[in-house]
């Protein structure tokens, strides 16, 4: 059975490779895509791997490199709404260690994925159990939790995220459980405004009010926070 | 106020390059990075390419290393024929090892790749030896993306007059002077190499090919790359249609 499973992703994969080897110059904006019926979940599993954003993001969007996101588990309309702004140039960052902007790797895929594709592979990750948590070196002690989380409801970031960053609003991420340095450059860039997209414009008069002993608490304690069960 | 930005953000980015490079130790340090994205040089000194061909290359462990490479070159090293990743099937094991050394060094600019060519994500320097191996052997893609092929009379006439010293009579490069195999490329990919050679973004280039196009025309250029694409390998080198890589089934 599992020899039958194996064989139809990879046909499956096939297909998604093939599919993207005749597709058309790069040059067609995304918005050109046509509007297809919603895909199965199989088919954003399939996409994921063929679209080439596991290397990446890792298996199941759980195990990225580097300072890249988890994104297993994520709500879904916010993975469609990044992916959709990173593609379109609204979703910039500031430089990595090497001096490239860190979404400029993905940017210059990115009309690889259709919107529906897009969609497709938003549902697939927002299924997927999330990452494990990575135990930080060393590792938080029971008093900087405990002042991560008081920074975290102080800072006001509950009312949109929910508790520990567990239960946000629908279409805002899950910020329990992400990888440190990723929370770190997020609340660092969208209070230095350099990432402006979406609703970030709402919290940036939050963020404006950490600096960056906070933002290091407050992402310590959220990495270190476990996703409850949905 | 600008200045603490900026500052904060440079913490922040130095914090993360330490945790970034901890894990497999840097091929070349920072410094070195920075100093050789401000050059223009296409035969780099001292740098881990002539290294890397000293190695014995152990085709098994290149194997292992290629699996992260072909996510986006995918297992057979074909590519996409959209252009957006070139075939790397039956390149030379020179030419492999000095793009990858180069792009980890900072010669050459690849926002998308450089992650990968990290020695943190495949390894060092025996890496490179070992995956260019596995890379060279891999039989090339029988249908590579090709241009519009109504032009292609002018394309083999300027072929003749001005790449065939280098590239060869059809496009097979040169591997002991680093001269890339040109053959069955995919067209957009050629396309947007040689635009990049041209404007002098791709910094790695040969200074002689540089000159040699600096006059062409974007007719000729369409024209040369279209015929480009269309030259063939010897059939030795070629995979039958729908091969899929054994190694990754």
């Amino acid at each position: 059975m599992i020899r039958l499973t194996l064989g139809v992703s990879a046909l499956l994969l096939g297909v998604a490779v093939a599919s993207a080897q005749t597709a058309p110059a790069p040059a067609a904006p995304a918005t050109a895509a046509p509007a297809a019926a919603p895909a199965a979940n199989a088919e954003g599993k399939t996409l994921f791997a063929g679209k080439t954003c596991i290397a990446c993001h890792g298996r199941g969007g759980a195990r990225s490199i580097l300072n890249y996101p988890d994104l297993a588990g994520q709500d879904a309309k916010y993975l469609f709404a990044q992916m959709t702004d990173i593609t379109e140039g609204k979703r910039v960052a500031g430089p990595d260690p090497r001096g490239y902007p860190r979404t400029q790797g993905m940017k210059d895929i990115m009309h690889l994925v259709t919107a529906p594709e897009r969609q497709a592979i938003a549902d697939y990750l927002a299924k997927e159990p999330p990452a494990k948590i990575r135990p930080l070196d060393p590792p938080i002690d029971d008093a900087r939790r405990a002042a991560g989380k008081e920074a975290f409801l102080k800072g006001g970031c509950v009312s949109c995220h929910g508790q520990e960053g567990a239960k946000p609003l629908s279409s805002y991420p899950f910020l329990a459980g992400q990888k440190r340095d990723y929370l770190v450059l997020q609340l660092t860039e969208i209070r230095d405004g350099i990432r402006q997209n979406g609703r970030v414009a709402t919290m940036r008069p939050f963020a404006k009010k950490l600096d960056d002993a906070k933002i290091a608490l407050i992402a310590d304690y959220l990495s270190q926070t476990e996703r409850a069960p949905k | 106020m600008k200045s603490t930005v900026s500052l904060a953000v440079a913490l922040a980015i130095a914090a993360m390059a330490g945790s970034a490079y901890a894990a497999g130790g840097p091929a070349v340090d920072q410094k070195a990075f920075e100093e050789n994205k401000t050059k223009k040089e296409w035969m780099s000194q001292g740098g881990e390419r002539e290294e890397a061909l000293t190695l014995k290359p152990n085709a098994a462990n290149g194997r292992e290393v290629y699996e992260v490479c072909s996510a986006c070159h995918m297992p057979e090293g074909w590519g996409l024929a959209d252009g957006t990743f070139p075939q790397l099937a039956g390149q030379h094991r020179s030419v492999i090892i000095k793009q990858l050394a180069d792009i980890r060094d900072g010669h050459r600019d690849n926002p998308t790749m450089y992650p990968f060519a990290l020695p943190s994500e495949i390894g060092g320097t025996q890496a490179i030896a070992d995956v260019s191996e596995y890379i060279a052997v891999l039989k090339m893609n029988p249908d590579n993306g090709v241009g519009k092929g109504d032009d292609l009379e002018l394309g083999a006439k300027l072929y003749a007059d001005n790449c065939v010293r280098c590239h060869g009579a059809t496009g097979e490069g040169d591997a002991e002077k680093y001269y890339p195999r040109i053959q069955a490329q995919h067209y957009e990919y050629l396309l947007r190499q040689y635009r990049w050679i041209k404007e002098g973004k791709r910094r790695n280039a040969n200074p002689d090919m540089v000159e040699q196009i600096k006059n062409f025309t974007d007719r000729d250029t369409m024209a040369v790359l279209d015929y480009v694409s269309r030259l063939k390998p010897s059939a030795d080198l070629i995979a039958p249609k729908g091969w899929k890589n054994p190694d990754f089934q």
